[in-house]
């Protein structure tokens, strides 16, 4: 199967139009359709590593990407979100395609993903082994994702961290990574070969850019992967790199306030949290550079062998 | 038994039929294919009936093992969804009894939380989207000054909203406890004032039937489904309303298997004067989801049914409103006419012509004047 950076620009574009692209992201299959021209070659760039599926069987999300011109607008096009007949948010400026593409799949995928446990978190595995980054906000959580997937291990999830409430696994849902404002230049520097996307300006987060999954994670994509470490990212300007160890009563707290449907599991919720704080051990961990950071956490998975 | 389907005015679109199989127990999930499976989970999911197909496929175990695994994750997910939405019910009318029981007030429940209080098959197939009481019209104003006294608050504070709801409509403005998921929608009829057709409110209050708890009370069984008929039939333009149709077929076979019902189902209807919708709902039933209703109730509903022209005429454009269009194409021009004609009606039937001219017009001005702030 062709992976979508192999195709020709035209092509993709003219898929795109017709009969739509298929996508899976792991525990999700999308099939994604859109006239936007701007379109194509940003998803080439941030999904390019991703295989290309034809648009049949079950789709999770079948969303369509458009551009709506209302007169006395003509020049000011705007986007709309279009799913299984309807449009669930208001349109987005014209020029915030992909942003609002990923956006709307969070959405989709947020309200129909409660058979699992939802958390707002990164997800990174090496040797078998998953670190789990809960987000708060401005914590760092996708620089240090993003960080850690460009270090050698792999990625699973930015956004979601899916967790199988059945046997506790994490599931990959692999998305591209959507850094914020300062942090686009910092991956940058980081780690030169990063593969970005177009940078959206003033979008609701800021300024935001996507960052390719590899390769590898892509090909990995269907492998589940164990929890073993929590690590509660706290970016602190000028601060020593601290890694503390958390008591689990209060790793399950920040857990469960930490997830999209906790709630919504009810009784699987709490046993499903309960099992990965008895099964991991919770970190926090304050930072100021990515490096000390990283290499904080590569220490810990080695040490903890 | 089913007089209409020997008749078949009712023929479902292609993309309707396996949703239709497998919500009547005719389809095989064996036999369906990944792609069939998609249309049939957006179309679901748009019409409100994934809990509904979830439900009861899960209830036969060799036809929930043969769902594909991707697609009964969106099953599960529903499921899960639903039983947490009814817990929220059931916090919700909880804090309502804290607030009205001490000295107690009357109080009915309508829809989806008399469903749940009575533990219906249906309230664990459904969401329930608010909370909704019924209170006599003389106790209406103690009951929201409780209410406001025990937190809640109004969440159309617009001078405009208020008025319309207090002079026009047949329920207060609905409130929310500050922190909880459900909205409270208090009302003192089932039908707004404005319309043609006015059921007893009282009778409906005198016809409730206490809960063994002890504080709420649930409508009388008949009154369940009248109920859910004029929602249907005389409160909507019933554009994509199949899901209310699932709800009578549920009500009327859980209780139509006590004798006494379809009597005082024909009974209600006439003290209430609501014999049209029901003619409609129970035509439909029949047609859609071969509902069990006796043939000689049609013909006792005969004469204060619809005519022949507006039978024929709903039978017409119905098929073509009730479901939603297939998730990839967009609606043809008869389901457009249908669906205008049908939302027409809605009107005719709520309100006379001279207060709808002037809602409509408060209605422009009032987004007239949003939309110049916005701009500003």
């Amino acid at each position: 199967m062709r992976r979508l950076n192999e195709l020709a620009p035209d092509q993709l574009r003219g898929a795109l139009q017709a009969e739509g692209i298929g996508l899976s992201l792991g525990t999700a299959r999308v099939h994604i359709r859109s006239d936007v021209p701007a379109l194509a070659p940003a998803l080439a760039r941030v999904y390019g590593q991703f295989p290309v599926e034809e648009p049949s069987g079950f789709f999770d999300v079948a969303p369509r990407l458009e551009l709506v011109r209302r007169p006395g607008q003509l020049f000011r096009a705007q986007l709309r979100f279009f799913v299984d007949g309807e449009v669930p948010f208001e349109l987005f400026p014209g020029d915030t395609h992909l942003p609002l593409l990923e956006w709307g799949l969070n959405w989709c995928l947020a309200d129909r993903s409660n058979h699992k446990l939802l958390l707002h978190a990164g997800v990174v595995e090496k040797n078998g082994r998953a670190a789990i980054l809960p987000a708060l906000p401005g914590s760092g959580k996708s620089t240090l994702t993003a960080a850690l997937s460009a270090r050698g291990f792999r990625l699973l999830s930015d956004e979601f961290g899916v967790l199988d409430p059945m046997d506790g696994t994490l599931r990959a849902l692999l998305r591209p990574i959507a850094l914020k404002n300062e942090s686009i230049e910092v991956i940058r520097r980081f780690h030169p070969d990063a593969v970005l996307g177009p940078r959206f300006p003033k979008t609701r987060k800021g300024d935001v850019a996507h960052m390719a999954p590899d390769r590898a994670s892509v090909d990995r994509r269907d492998e589940p992967a164990v929890p073993h470490v929590v690590l509660f990212p706290a970016y602190e300007a000028g601060a020593a790199t601290v890694l503390e160890e958390l008591p689990p009563a209060r790793c399950f707290a920040k857990l469960s306030t930490n997830s999209f449907n906790y709630e919504v599991l009810g009784p699987a919720g709490f046993r499903a949290v309960t099992r990965l704080v008895e099964s991991t051990r919770g970190y926090s961990l304050r930072y100021s550079t990515l490096e000390e950071a990283v290499e904080r956490v590569q220490r810990l998975f080695e040490s903890e062998r | 038994m089913s007089a209409a389907s020997t008749l078949c005015w009712f023929r479902p679109a292609p993309h309707i039929v396996d949703l239709l199989g497998l919500l009547g127990g005719r389809t095989s999930a064996a036999d369906l294919s990944l792609e069939q499976w998609d249309v049939l989970v957006r179309t679901a999911r748009r019409l409100r009936l994934l809990g509904t197909v979830a439900y009861r496929l899960r209830a036969d175990s060799d036809q929930w093992a043969a769902v594909p695994g991707p697609v009964r994750a969106h099953f599960e997910s529903a499921l899960t969804t639903l039983a947490f939405r009814r817990q929220k019910v059931l916090l919700e009318m909880d804090s309502v009894r804290q607030a009205l029981s001490d000295p107690a007030i009357p109080i009915v429940l309508l829809k989806g939380a008399a469903y749940i209080a009575q533990n219906l098959p249906l309230a664990h197939q459904r969401l329930v989207g608010d909370l909704d009481l019924l209170v006599d019209r003389d106790r209406l104003d103690e009951v929201e000054t409780r209410l406001i006294d025990s937190g809640w608050e109004s969440l159309k504070p617009d001078p405009y909203d208020q008025k319309y709801y207090r002079d026009w409509s047949h329920e207060l403005p609905p409130m929310q406890l500050p922190g909880h998921a459900l909205e409270l929608d208090v009302h003192h009829n089932i039908l707004p004032p404005t319309g043609r057709l006015h059921p007893q409110a009282a009778q409906l209050i005198r016809d409730a039937i206490p809960l063994e708890e002890g504080f709420f009370r649930v409508p009388h069984p008949a009154d369940q489904v009248l109920h859910a008929a004029v929602h249907l039939f005389q409160d909507s333009d019933c554009l994509f309303r199949a899901r209310d149709l699932v709800d009578i077929d549920e009500l009327i076979r859980n209780f139509g298997q006590t004798p006494s019902f379809w009597d005082e189902l024909i009974s209600h209807a006439r003290v209430h004067g609501i014999e049209r919708p029901l003619w409609y709902a129970l035509d439909c039933g029949v047609a859609i989801f071969d509902t069990p209703v006796p043939n000689t109730l049609f013909e006792k509903l005969n004469t204060r049914g619809p005519g022949y022209a507006a039978r024929t005429m709903m039978r017409l454009l119905l098929p073509k409103v009730l479901f939603t269009e297939h998730p990839e194409r967009t609606p043809a021009i008869s389901e457009r006419v249908a669906r205008w004609l049908l939302f027409l009606r809605s009107f005719w039937l709520r309100m006379p012509l001279g207060l709808l001219l002037l809602h409509s017009a408060m209605k422009l001005i009032r987004n007239f004047r949003k939309t110049s702030e916005r701009t500003e």
